[in-house]
């Protein structure tokens, strides 16, 4: 029953160890120790490639780690379908390319998983997907398709879907970087009302400003590596690490 | 000032503060002046693939209606209706497939009322109707008879030319005279059948030879002085009504109406001595045919209306035996002129029949034929769309609701009832007395309702194991995905025929428990099978089309891998392969004439049974082909609208989903 109860006594909610991956021959994580408290927002950064998206893809077990230890809310990842079932109900995540269902409107969209995962009744499910709308700011398009809207609207319906599942931690993995400018604002908005309400949130962005106005950590990757950990105001203002000084000078 | 920011030569502009109004486009280009210009002849090329294309369309199109209204002979089409529709199946059990073809129009109905129907819909539906009209024939009529011609020359006359009649039909004889050269430059004369009994003296020979003579100058046709005697006769010889038609008074023209169910025959005699005839009236001597010096000279058309021809079938000539008794022994006048019967196979259709005369001989009958199932069933389908236009107009929505889901379930209970229906019980007293149907042997379904049977039943069947094979092909277990792209490569590196063969004779040869299924059933096994293989090819190229992104966001939010497949990869999958599926399906219901090669005789089958094993409709394959290649475009044209409109509506389709 220990696995149940919150953060096992550490009082963190996501615990890498040593975590190890590789894509056939190339060693994409090396090493990663990593820790996330709970109401915690960290930021992950550094350049293309470096391991950041696989980094939180393997949390929710999108991708597989070879060796290392990865904890979600004290349930250690493992080939034990019930334990990853556990935690990618407890994990809700927001994809770069929104990844919204297209052949389903966005009241299917949002609904669908609380139905037949969580076996919310129908009613109840509407009820938090009309909420959940309300939240994101978009109630008037429940009955319309992903198609018909924005990009903006779109990752902000995908955040109302991944919401609906309840979940204890929110994964971002660069939910910004496909919008068109104009619309980059209003995801991070919802995005930061998110971290506001005290939603424990780990995010893949190249949003420094956000980066530096929400995040409590901010971790930088390289080369499959964690270089830095800091506040944002260590890392922006006088980061320690050559590499990390490189990548800031390149982007600011 | 401002006026000069709006040079465009200028390197700094400024807009005015307003937006100009919007401004309608040139008329040229829009409508339907613009779609012409755009896309028919933007340009030289363009106008002239135009007009080639239309032209040799409309030649061909021209061609063929004229060819069918005008030449062709649709008796075959009008008297084996049935047979190509419904094969063997048993008269009296039609009704069966009628109400199926009811069901089927009445679903169709409430489908376009409940889920609003636009004009292609009706369109569609009106032709389901047609094609259900045509299987469920409600009582074949012969055509009327066309008039049999024979021709006259010196040296042929008609001997006793036989034919069966019933009480009260008339005859009509008449004699045309060709005393102009002119007539042996028509190309199409007569309206009629011409008697072309085979050897050089039947009518259309000698008619040939006389033009060929005509042409080369060796025979004068105004030279006439055939004198003769037109008889009609009945089977004792006794002569009912005869008349005269000397060199003066030319022309005969005379009706009968005969007085019993019986043998009858037409003789016309030559006066060949030249002397005067007299016949008396009032003890009068009166001269009707003076003296004539000529020999007999000259040609003539003998024409008989109301002459049904003979077909020489056996069954036929049992039929005619019981009825009428057997052929009377009548004398010939001469031993060569004693050839004739009204046999269906010497006589042949030729001529150009006026678009009037095609309505009444060959459009009419046909009509009157399928006009109750028609009307039957454009009120069936009317009624329907008007339960489930009402149903959608009405306040309240569960009212749509019922209707729909009624519709759907409707559908799905559709074929196999359909299947019942047509097979029947086995033991019918098992059943509620109301329900009684008596099995009808599989073997005795034929013609287009086979087809249909065929094309339906495989694909409902292979649907879902397509389904299964092209995820089992993607499976990561070894040995599902191995045993999937074996079985889909073998079956699709073989020829349909191949495995109906195998259907046929292999599969009873190693499974002895299988030798006594029907075949119906073995090769409908083979078509699922084969159709299943395509299908799951065509799934998988669905499946790949779905990016991870989709699988990856449905696992992060916790679906499983079932419900991952149901609910978002094969909705979308399977809807991005409709129109593939589609055209499977189509090739599939083409590919069904292929069982007749190996036994069953569904549509092409049938009617090749017909146009090659009965002698009378031999000579028109191309009216049957014709009418069997209508019947197909139809159906596949049905079909492939299907799909189109599967594709365009319903959730998330293509359109909703690429509108951004």
């Amino acid at each position: 029953m220990s696995e149940q109860s919150n953060s096992n006594g550490s009082g963190y909610i996501i615990e890498c160890e040593d975590v190890n991956k590789w894509f056939g021959e190339f060693h994409v994580l090396k090493d990663i120790n990593m820790k996330v408290k709970e109401r915690e927002v960290v930021v992950v950064i550094g350049p293309s490639g470096s391991g950041k998206s696989t980094l939180i893809r393997c949390i929710n077990r999108l991708e597989e780690h070879q060796e290392g230890k990865i904890l979600v809310d004290g349930i250690e990842l493992s080939n034990d379908l019930k334990n990853i079932n556990a935690i990618r109900r407890e994990t809700g995540m927001v994809f770069q390319s929104f990844n919204l269902f297209p052949h389903l409107t966005v009241m299917q969209n949002i609904t669908l998983a609380q139905r037949y995962v969580r076996r919310r009744p129908r009613r109840d499910a509407e009820d938090m997907a009309r909420q959940l709308l309300q939240r994101v700011g978009i109630p008037e398009q429940a009955n319309k398709y992903p198609g018909q809207l924005s990009g903006g609207q779109q990752q902000r319906v995908a955040i109302a879907r991944a919401l609906a599942m309840q979940p204890k931690i929110m994964l971002f993995d660069e939910p910004t970087s496909a919008l068109d400018p104009e619309m980059i604002k209003e995801v991070l908005d919802v995005m930061k009302e998110l971290a506001r309400s005290g939603m424990t949130m780990l995010v893949v962005t190249h949003e420094m400003g956000f980066a530096r106005e929400v995040a409590d950590r901010v971790i930088f990757m390289d080369s499959g590596r964690i270089v830095e950990i800091g506040t944002p105001e260590h890392f922006f203002e006088n980061p320690s690490h050559e590499r990390t000084k490189l990548f800031l000078s390149q982007i600011l | 000032m401002s006026e000069s920011y709006h040079r465009p030569d200028e390197t700094f502009y400024i807009a005015p503060k307003d937006a100009p109004p919007s401004r309608r486009p040139p008329a040229l280009t829009i409508g339907p002046a613009g779609w012409l210009r755009k896309n028919l002849f933007s340009s030289v090329g363009n106008t002239l693939i135009t007009v080639i294309t239309v032209a040799v369309i409309a030649a061909f199109f021209y061609e063929l209606i004229t060819w069918s209204v005008a030449k062709a002979e649709w008796n075959v089409v009008n008297n084996t209706t049935r047979l190509m529709m419904v094969g063997l199946y048993p008269v009296d059990q039609i009704w069966r497939i009628e109400l199926i073809a009811v069901l089927l129009v009445f679903l169709s109905g409430l489908g376009l009322g409940v889920w609003g129907g636009n004009a292609r819909g009706f369109f569609i539906t009106s032709l389901m109707i047609i094609i259900a009209a045509l299987i469920i024939p409600i009582g074949a009529e012969r055509i009327e008879a066309p008039p049999v011609r024979f021709l006259i020359t010196p040296t042929d006359a008609i001997g006793p030319m036989l034919f069966v009649g019933d009480q009260g039909d008339t005859v009509r004889l008449a004699v045309e005279p060709i005393d102009d050269n002119a007539i042996a430059n028509e190309t199409a004369p007569f309206v009629g059948y011409i008697e072309n009994s085979p050897g050089s003296s039947s009518s259309r020979a000698l008619w040939n030879n006389a033009k060929a003579q005509v042409v080369a100058g060796s025979l004068d046709l105004t030279n006439y002085n055939l004198q003769l005697t037109v008889q009609l006769l009945d089977a004792n010889g006794k002569v009912l009504e005869e008349q005269l038609s000397t060199p003066e008074r030319r022309r005969v023209n005379f009706e009968f109406e005969l007085p019993d169910d019986d043998w009858y025959y037409v003789q016309v005699l030559r006066d060949e001595t030249g002397e005067a005839i007299y016949d008396t009236v009032d003890g009068v001597q009166l001269p009707i045919a003076p003296a004539r010096s000529l020999p007999n000279t000259g040609y003539a058309w003998v024409r008989i209306d109301g002459v049904t021809t003979m077909s020489s079938q056996l069954t036929d000539v049992e039929q005619r035996t019981k009825k009428y008794g057997d052929v009377p022994a009548v004398q010939c006048p001469t031993a060569t002129e004693c050839r004739r019967l009204v046999l269906e196979e010497n006589v042949r259709f030729e001529g150009a029949r006026s678009f009037k005369a095609f309505l009444k001989t060959q459009l009419d009958p046909f009509l009157q034929e399928i006009i109750v199932s028609l009307i039957v069933g454009f009120a069936v389908m009317l009624t329907a769309y008007a339960i489930g236009n009402f149903a959608k107009q009405s306040r309240s929505p569960d009212s749509k609701k019922v209707v729909s889901r009624f519709t759907i379930i409707g559908w799905v209970v559709f074929f196999p009832l359909s299947w019942i229906l047509l097979s029947g019980f086995e033991d019918p007293n098992s059943v509620h007395p109301f329900l009684r149907m008596p099995e009808v042997a599989q073997s005795l379904w034929g013609g287009l309702i086979l087809t249909i049977v065929l094309t339906f039943v495989s694909l409902t069947v292979a649907f879902p194991i397509g389904i299964l094979l092209a995820l089992g092909r993607r499976s990561k277990l070894p040995i599902i995905s191995i045993f999937c792209i074996l079985f889909i490569e073998i079956v699709r590196g073989v020829p349909l025929i191949t495995i109906l063969f195998m259907a046929k004779f292999i599969v009873p040869y190693f499974a002895k428990s299988m030798s006594d299924t029907e075949l119906l059933i073995r090769l409908l096994v083979g078509l699922t099978l084969f159709t299943a293989a395509y299908n799951a090819e065509i799934i998988r190229g669905g499946l790949q089309i779905i990016p991870k992104g989709q699988i990856e966001a449905s696992q992060a939010l916790g679906l499983n891998p079932f419900s991952t497949n149901l609910f978002i990869v094969l909705p979308q999958a399977l809807r991005a392969v409709i129109p593939a599926m589609m055209s499977q399906s189509v090739s599939l219901f083409k590919d069904t004439t292929l069982v007749s090669i190996v036994g069953l005789f569904e549509f092409l089958g049938m009617i090749e049974l017909i146009v090659n094993g009965q002698q009378i409709y031999r000579p028109y394959q191309r009216e049957a082909y014709l009418f069997v290649g209508v019947i197909y475009f139809i159906i596949s044209y049905i079909m492939s609208s299907l799909s189109r409109r599967l594709e365009e509506s319903g959730a998330g389709t293509v359109r909703k989903m690429r509108k951004a």
